[in-house]
């Protein structure tokens, strides 16, 4: 049998609480061996797909597979080299950090001495490996959570907000390890309100709005479509009449700010112009590269409003 | 399936709550069993003047662990029970645990059976360690004589059983009436087990179960009543009514026929809900 292309896939995915959606037909695909970014504000239903993806939840309509084996509920074949880490990983507080780890770690397989002292070092947990896991803080918890995800030898991981807790220091080490880990061939499906780091390190996004993909693909379209030019000047709201006048895409951010997209170099130029010969008085023109943060809440936004008509 | 017991094993033999549990039930036997041996007013050996039995065979080690085994076994015996056995998914929910076990290639079926296999063996052990505890105290306070043998000991005030047994006897016939009370108390833990799965925290669950219990045994005492012909009716059913059969153990011969038609009673309850709780976990969401 040929290997799969895909590691992670779902079609048409629906999932509702009671009279709540909470996933409206999804489908997603995570290409074996990248690292793939699944974004959406709270609620959105990252999680929600995470446990559908897991078969702890069953969906109400559509299908899922994780490394081309079908999610069914309650089965186990699907699991089978998938490491994950749910929102908050709970472990039992009065073993110790190495005890938690041999014991859920021995549910996927066997798992040797030095894989777990790996795991613990690649985590920076070793030298607390034999406190109870009860006395481990928030940060701590969440990197053990990594290491457990990682043990015995997965193939896939499914990370839940994996960020959430850690200090700078550990976002850095965290960003490398995964990167680390897409080399070593481990696809990587995580999702993260951390956008900066997620627009570092995925190599894809999908993004999820109250429950419907609004995108999925490479960063590149989104972040190089366009780029914004932040302009603070007097009379920042006649100024920005005049713009839009002009074709400019406007928004006022307040005190004075406008953010106007300007695709091109000559564009901030021609607004410059514009604005001096108008007799604005302009204090600062910086061009901005779009972020994945603009992106999103860009994105997110015209929904609301496409919902409000 | 052996990979998933290992782990429940490993889980409960870390588990601090069964042994401070342990240690409750040691103290509440030691404490009990010094009160029947400095307190000569102690109703065995009223009982013993009454009746002109030779004290010995009334108060003594294997009657003084029997007494004490009467006295908790409708009240806080089931508690444990339903303690050990609520804890095993309501303790895993309220944890969050149970999301890590099962986003691992384990099915549930064998995660059920594990926990089953484990919360019995754990309900026996705590049962003969209480009971052997209890005994060795006895032996201590009451020293190791031969015993009057009955169904429950105050049935000799009735003229109900009354030979004498040995205590090697009396040994052996605790070591079975203590694992047929494990067996008892299974479907008081099997209503907690399933309750576990409803709820997300261990007393509720746990709480539940010793509702149904004592509802239960509400509606066995009603039973006894005879212009109550519904309830006397049901009353051979309940796994209340079949509980008390470990007293049967005691008989001068040991009542095996009081006690299979019952023992089959609560085989039925206890396969009964083993099905129902294993459906309910392997078709249901387990959500927040």
């Amino acid at each position: 049998m040929s290997e799969p292309t895909l590691a992670v896939e779902t079609r048409g995915l629906w999932k509702s609480f009671g009279s709540r959606v909470a996933v409206e037909g999804l489908s997603i695909q995570v290409e074996c061996g990248e690292i793939y970014g699944f974004l959406g504000e709270n609620g959105a239903g990252k999680t929600t797909t995470f446990r559908v993806l897991l078969g702890l939840i069953w969906s109400d309509e559509g299908e899922a597979y994780l490394n081309g084996q079908n999610v069914v509920p309650g089965g186990k074949a699907h699991l089978e080299g998938v490491g994950s880490m749910t929102d908050s990983p709970s472990f039992y507080p009065h073993l110790t950090a190495r005890e938690n780890l041999r014991l859920f770690a021995e549910l996927s397989g066997h798992v040797t001495n030095p894989q777990i002292e790996e795991a613990l070092e690649l985590v920076g947990l070793l030298d607390r490996a034999d406190e109870r896991a009860g006395a481990l803080s928030h940060g701590q918890r969440q990197r053990l959570g990594v290491a457990e995800a990682l043990l015995p030898e997965s193939r896939l991981l499914l990370l839940d907000e994996p960020q959430n807790g850690l200090d700078p220091y550990w976002v850095k080490r965290f960003r490398k390890m995964l990167r680390e880990l897409a080399n070593r061939g481990v696809t990587i499906l995580i999702s993260s309100h951390r956008l900066h780091e997620i627009e570092l390190v995925c190599d894809r996004v999908g993004i999820i709005h109250e429950g419907c993909l609004l995108y999925e693909g490479s960063m590149d379209p989104l972040l190089n479509s366009a780029e914004t030019v932040t302009v603070v000047c007097d009379h920042s709201e006649e100024a920005s009449v005049q713009l839009k006048k002009e074709g400019f895409a406007v928004e006022d951010e307040g005190d004075g700010r406008l953010r106007v997209r300007a695709d091109a170099e000559e564009e901030a130029a021609r607004m410059n112009k514009l604005l001096v010969s108008n007799g604005f008085s302009v204090s600062e023109l910086a061009r901005r590269r779009v972020t994945l943060e603009d992106v999103f809440l860009q994105l997110t936004k015209k929904e609301e409003e496409k919902d409000k008509c | 399936m052996l990979k998933i017991f290992k782990h429940e094993m490993h889980k409960a033999l870390h588990d601090r709550r069964t042994a401070w549990t342990v240690v409750g039930l040691s103290l509440f036997s030691f404490f009990l069993q010094l009160g029947f041996r400095f307190t000569g007013g102690n109703p065995l050996a009223r009982m013993g003047r009454r009746l002109e039995i030779d004290p010995e065979l009334l108060l003594n080690s294997i009657n003084s662990t029997r007494l004490i085994m009467n006295a908790t076994y409708y009240v806080i015996l089931p508690v444990l029970a339903a303690m050990i056995f609520a804890g095993q998914f309501a303790g895993e929910k309220s944890s969050g645990t149970l999301w890590g076990i099962l986003s691992r290639p384990v099915s549930r079926l064998s995660l059920y059976g594990a926990k089953f296999i484990v919360s019995s063996v754990t309900l026996l052990g705590v049962m003969l360690f209480f009971v052997g505890f209890t005994l060795i105290v006895g032996c201590v306070l009451f020293g190791t004589h031969d015993f009057l043998a009955s169904p429950r000991i105050f049935d000799l005030m009735r003229g109900g059983g009354g030979g004498v047994l040995s205590f090697e006897e009396g040994v052996w016939r605790l070591f079975v009436s203590a694992c047929l009370l494990s067996f008892l108390l299974l479907p008081t833990g099997m209503i907690a087990f399933w309750c576990g799965l409803f709820f997300k925290q261990t007393h509720t669950a746990m709480a539940t179960a010793l509702l149904v219990f004592f509802g239960c045994y509400v509606v066995q005492g009603l039973g006894d009543i005879d212009f109550l012909p519904l309830f006397q009716a049901i009353r051979p059913y309940l796994f209340t009514t079949a509980m008390e059969s470990w007293i049967y153990v005691f008989y001068t011969e040991t009542a095996w026929e009081e006690i299979l038609p019952r023992a089959v009673v609560l085989l039925v309850y206890v396969v009964g809900l083993y099905i129902a709780g294993a459906i309910h976990l392997c078709y249901s969401d387990l959500g927040d």
